[in-house]
């Protein structure tokens, strides 16, 4: 390993005030202007106003006893139950009568709903599947009571036996700082590559690629040489940006060392793509605006602006871009303390920096004239 | 008789089929002061980037230290310094720095490395200087560090691409009376240079290149009786340089040579 060459570049990187103090506080004035400005956007999706939803119930519904019990459950949850016997359900929704509408029959119900009030729909099946599932357990627990003769009661229909519960997938909603707290993180890891601009220029505008062939250092310790100190800089400067980030916003991020570990992997892969594009390109600046413009796509589909859960874009684009992933498992790890993308996220890094190591090792030296 | 250190044979470069080198054969002996002089795009450049290595020739053979190049360059790198015509150092490294970074490359560490820093610095005068960012040395400063960045590791062979080019007169003084201590100590010089006073003061032997070709090969001496019947001739290097390359201006565009 060509410890000293490495210290020697983190040198240059860190002495480079310019790229320094992009990517120490440029991700704390954007987490700052961002997390400020969708403030709003993101908490209307947390704080609903009190809507109506319709219903209509079958004569012989078993479900028609627990009514009272139902309106009084979805009233302390702002909802109000509203009977409608007759009329068009799709006119109801349209005309702004409802928000949602249910039409409970003999031993299941059909939740109606607008694309515009989805949040209010998922309330509504959140509060209507917990009160169906209490309602069926005790059902079912009453039923079997009565064949072991525990008690005598003709309530139920003969035949429910079991309890059957459906599960929502009800995402948790970040707030707009921890969102952007989180997200422009990953973005400028992303952005890994800038700090060895500094390395890459000060190389090429000397001779000194000439004087490095001339001594003994072979290709992998010349990769190693640009690779180390670019994702090692760049995960150091994210630290600091983390910590500021974290304590002036108080950003909230979950498993700690989970989240430090995927960085890592980020700033890693973000590395080797770098040293790819620089070897590719002969001016730097090319290498950097091709960089930027990659991570900006990349963070474009996958979530680094408008937040994913809101995008509208085909989720194979969205899957693309690992930026994505980690987003997503970083996001999750917030809301939720787990993701189910960490895997995927993990594999997606591993992946990059392997490939990307392997072609920009590849690549080192290859302007020696044939 | 000993071995040469560099000896080439029949070395040839060629771009888009026109040769800038063409079938160079010389032998450089141990503790030579070898001089390359020619005119603008005569090969120079070429050639002794062969020699290091940086360019691959199109025919012929390199030996360094007794070995095939282009099988065995690994061992000859090592003891190879190379000080290339353009600066190659970086300025937000301070000179110490500098030194440490081209040194280690060649596998030297911990306090042998503290001690070539320290003797490199010493021997280009700059041992007071070695905290100062090199970005802020003057011209001629910059080109004694980038001379100390290749003698660290105890080269026998050193190699200088014109490394007076730009420089006030002090300085390219102090650094031709240490290419002559470096030569004293042991070490085998090849330099290029456009100034003929410079070749002249230094160089035990001269091969004069043009278009590609050796011209001529010898000491001062038996370069002027190549243009002269006179045996106490006091022609200088540059009267005989230009009788045998001629008057006529040498102008190549970028890429040429």
């Amino acid at each position: 390993m060509p410890l000293i060459l490495i210290k020697n570049n983190m040198k240059l990187m860190f002495r480079s005030k310019a790229f320094l103090l992009m990517m120490v506080i440029m991700p704390i004035i954007v987490i700052a202007l961002l997390s400020s400005a969708f403030k709003d956007m993101m908490a209307s999706a947390r704080e609903i106003d009190p809507f109506t939803v319709g219903y209509r119930i079958t004569e012989d519904s078993p479900y028609r006893t627990y009514l009272s019990e139902l309106k009084k459950a979805s009233a302390e949850n702002d909802v109000t139950l509203t009977e409608y016997p007759e009329g068009e359900i799709e006119n109801l929704i349209k005309n702004g009568t409802v928000t949602a509408f249910v039409d409970i029959q003999d031993d299941d119900y059909i939740l109606y709903q607008s694309s515009e009030k989805k949040a209010e729909a998922l309330i509504t099946e959140s509060i209507f599947d917990r009160f169906f599932y209490q309602v069926d357990a005790n059902s079912a627990l009453v039923k079997a009571q009565m064949e072991q003769g525990i008690i005598d009661l003709k309530l139920l229909e003969p035949d429910r036996k079991t309890a059957t519960r459906e599960v929502l997938e009800v995402e948790p909603m970040p707030t707009s700082t921890d969102y952007y707290g989180i997200i422009y993180i990953v973005f400028w890891s992303f952005c890994g590559m800038m700090p060895l601009a500094a390395v890459i220029s000060s190389e090429r505008k000397n001779a000194i690629p000439q004087r490095m062939r001339v001594s003994q250092m072979t290709k992998t310790q010349f990769y190693l040489a640009k690779f180390v100190p670019c994702f090692l800089v760049t995960f150091i400067e994210m630290g600091l940006a983390w910590t500021i980030s974290a304590l002036l916003f108080n950003v909230h991020w979950g498993q700690l060392p989970a989240s430090v570990g995927i960085i890592l992997l980020a700033t890693m892969a973000a590395a080797a793509i770098g040293v790819f594009l620089y070897q590719l390109f002969s001016k730097v600046v090319v290498s950097v605006v091709v960089g930027f413009f990659l991570t900006w796509v990349l963070g474009f589909f996958g979530g680094s602006f408008d937040p994913y859960f809101y995008e509208d874009f085909p989720i194979m684009l969205m899957k693309a871009s690992p930026i994505y992933y980690v987003n997503r498992t970083l996001v999750e790890f917030s809301t939720k303390g787990y993701s189910d993308y960490t895997g995927t996220c993990l594999i997606y890094l591993i992946g990059l920096i392997f490939v990307f190591g392997i072609l920009g090792s590849m690549l080192m030296n290859r302007k020696v004239e044939e | 008789m000993e071995t040469a250190i560099v000896k080439l044979e029949g070395l040839t470069k060629k771009y888009d089929g026109k040769a800038v080198v063409d079938h160079v054969s010389l032998e450089i002996r141990p503790g030579e002061v070898f001089g390359l002089l020619g005119p603008n795009g005569a090969g120079k450049s070429t050639t002794m980037n062969m020699i290091c290595s940086l360019v691959k020739p199109t025919a012929g053979k390199i030996s360094l230290f007794g070995k095939d190049v282009q099988t065995d360059m690994k061992e000859a790198k090592a003891r190879l310094g190379y000080i290339p015509q353009e600066l190659a150092i970086h300025g937000n490294l301070k000179a110490w720095e500098n030194v440490e970074l081209f040194t280690s490359l060649y596998g030297i560490k911990g306090k042998e490395l503290k001690r070539a820093i320290d003797d490199s610095l010493e021997f280009v005068g700059l041992k007071d200087q070695r905290n100062v960012f090199s970005k802020n040395f003057s011209g001629g400063m910059k080109r004694r560090l980038n001379i100390a960045c290749a003698i660290g590791h105890h080269p026998e062979l050193l190699i200088f691409d014109e490394p007076t080019v730009g420089i006030d007169p002090q300085s390219r003084n102090f650094i031709l009376e240490k290419i002559k201590v470096a030569n004293e100590q042991g070490a085998t010089i090849i330099y290029t240079s456009h100034y003929m006073e410079e070749i002249e003061a230094i160089c035990s032997r001269i091969a004069i290149m043009d278009n590609g070709k050796i011209i001529a090969m010898g000491t001062k001496k038996e370069l002027t009786e190549l243009v002269t019947a006179e045996a106490d001739s006091t022609m200088s290097l540059e009267e005989v340089f230009l009788t045998l390359t001629g008057k006529k201006l040498r102008d190549y565009a970028e890429g040429e040579l």
